[in-house]
């Protein structure tokens, strides 16, 4: 019988009395089965719980195509811009202090080597800063001018830092020179390479020139005298006038010395932000 | 001869007095019927809809001069630094019908959460109205927060309201030193932010 749980009633009047007890048991178990669904349901619907389902709505959208970015980076390096190179020293963390051989010895000999012009002796020496600054960094700069001994080459030369405005290496080479040089000194302190607020990849390049006029001084005079005797007969004195021991001679010179004094101009800078 | 109930009748008869005793309620059985023409059932609805997308840079020391864009592809050229921020905005349309239905925003990380490089954070996210004015302040990823307007209200009533959902996006990490003052390329590495904007039903 099996697979005949819901018989039908044909089936149920050929079936002997044992079947009939099944049937009715089937049919009161059905009933209560039933009953028990139904007042289920009810409370489920009345009370909200129990079989019923019950969901909140969403709805949602994705997106996975932003991407963003890190390493913003910056950049600074200064030095003398030279016929076929450029010396230059870059700075590798904040606040370092870039020293770079602004005016050596050599400076001071080919200084001296010039051609006076008007009596002065002129050096123009440019030099290049090269600046980065990304995002909305920014880039402050410093030049320290070095102080010079009296009495030295440099100590006793008018000597002027000042910024050019030239757009690249060769224009700046050609601008320096000393007759460009203003009769003060311009400041050198918190200057703006690369302005704060600009979002993009800043790349700037300042340009300076050093001058040195150079007039003479920072010299001292060295004298020196040298005398001589001789056992050996005397030579006639051909100047009847100027009577000498024939047996001595006698002779002085002087000549000058440079003092040099090199100065090592100290940049830094700062990185800003807005 | 009286039925005789199996185990399962048994504990399920218990079960359901069980239940009719803890609410408290009686059970009666009544019947009444009464007939009427068919009403209609108004089914409500949910919908979240992605306008447009646009960034904006926020970073709060400045006010002018902010970076800005219109594509997914632009954010990634902006060279965030120390301080920045950034609001990635998904200006979207929200839609509630029914009868007092109200929703609340989410924004989460779409699964797997990304692994965000040293010096770059989602702090979380906005909700602006359609005319940028803020509804929502700095909320954490994965909390719900509830804009006002999110509510309908009345026989089927419908809401369609614009918001503008902002991620926020910040920069801290301090920038490092090149000796490179000629290359034009930008950011070093790139993040993906996979984001999942949700509405859902509270009420």
């Amino acid at each position: 019988m099996k697979g005949n749980s819901t018989g039908t009633r044909h089936h149920d009047a050929a079936a002997g009395p044992g079947m009939q007890h099944r049937r009715s048991a089937r049919t009161d178990r059905n009933a209560i089965v039933t009953f028990i669904a139904t007042t289920a349901l009810s409370i489920s619907l009345v009370f909200g719980i129990g079989v019923g389902a019950w969901a909140l709505w969403s709805a949602n959208f994705t997106d996975s195509d932003v991407q963003v970015g890190i390493g913003a980076k910056v950049g600074f390096a200064v030095g003398r811009i030279e016929v076929a190179t450029t010396e230059s020293a870059s700075a590798t963390a904040p606040a370092q202090v870039l020293n770079i051989p602004t005016l050596t010895s050599e400076d001071a000999e080919t200084l001296l080597a010039s051609t006076p012009v008007n009596g002065e002796r002129t050096l123009a020496i440019p030099i290049r800063v090269q600046l980065r600054a990304d995002g909305n960094l920014g880039i402050q700069y410093s030049a320290e001018l070095p102080s010079f001994d009296s009495g030295t080459v440099f100590g006793e030369s008018t000597i002027r830092l000042f910024p050019l405005s030239s757009n690249d290496d060769s224009a700046a080479v050609n601008a320096c020179t000393a007759a460009a040089a203003p009769a003060t000194q311009p400041p050198t302190e918190d200057v703006v390479g690369i302005a704060t607020g600009d979002t993009s990849l800043t790349i700037a390049t300042d340009y300076w020139c050093l001058t040195v006029v150079y007039t003479e001084g920072g010299t001292y005079t060295n004298v020196g005298e040298a005398s001589a005797s001789s056992t050996a007969s005397p030579n006639a004195d051909p100047s009847p006038t100027v009577t000498v021991d024939p047996t001595e001679i006698a002779a002085s010179d002087s000549w000058q010395a440079y003092v040099v004094d090199s100065g090592m101009y100290g940049w830094v800078h700062t990185v800003t932000v807005p | 001869m009286p039925a005789k109930f199996s185990p399962l009748t048994i504990a399920v008869s218990a079960v359901l007095v069980a239940a009719l005793s803890g609410v408290g309620t009686t059970y009666a059985l009544w019947n009444q019927a009464h007939s009427q023409t068919g009403g209609v059932i108004t089914n409500g609805d949910l919908q979240l809809d992605n306008d447009a997308f646009s960034w904006q840079e926020t970073t709060p020391a400045k006010s002018t001069n902010l970076a800005s864009g219109t594509t997914a592809a632009s954010v990634a050229d902006f060279l965030g630094v120390n301080g920045d921020e950034v609001e990635l905005r998904y200006r979207v349309t929200a839609v509630l019908t029914g009868d007092n239905l109200q929703a609340e925003v989410n924004v989460a990380w779409t699964p797997p959460a990304p692994t965000l490089p040293s010096g770059l954070s989602v702090a979380g996210y906005r909700v602006y109205d359609g005319e940028l004015s803020q509804l929502v302040p700095l909320t954490a990823l994965g909390t719900q927060s509830q804009p006002e307007p999110l509510e309908s209200t009345g026989p089927g009533g419908t809401v369609s309201t614009q918001l503008v959902i902002a991620v926020v996006v910040r920069w801290s990490a301090a920038p490092t030193y090149t000796g490179d003052f000629t290359s034009t390329t930008v950011a070093e590495s790139l993040t993906e932010l996979p984001i999942t904007v949700t509405l859902t039903q509270v009420r």
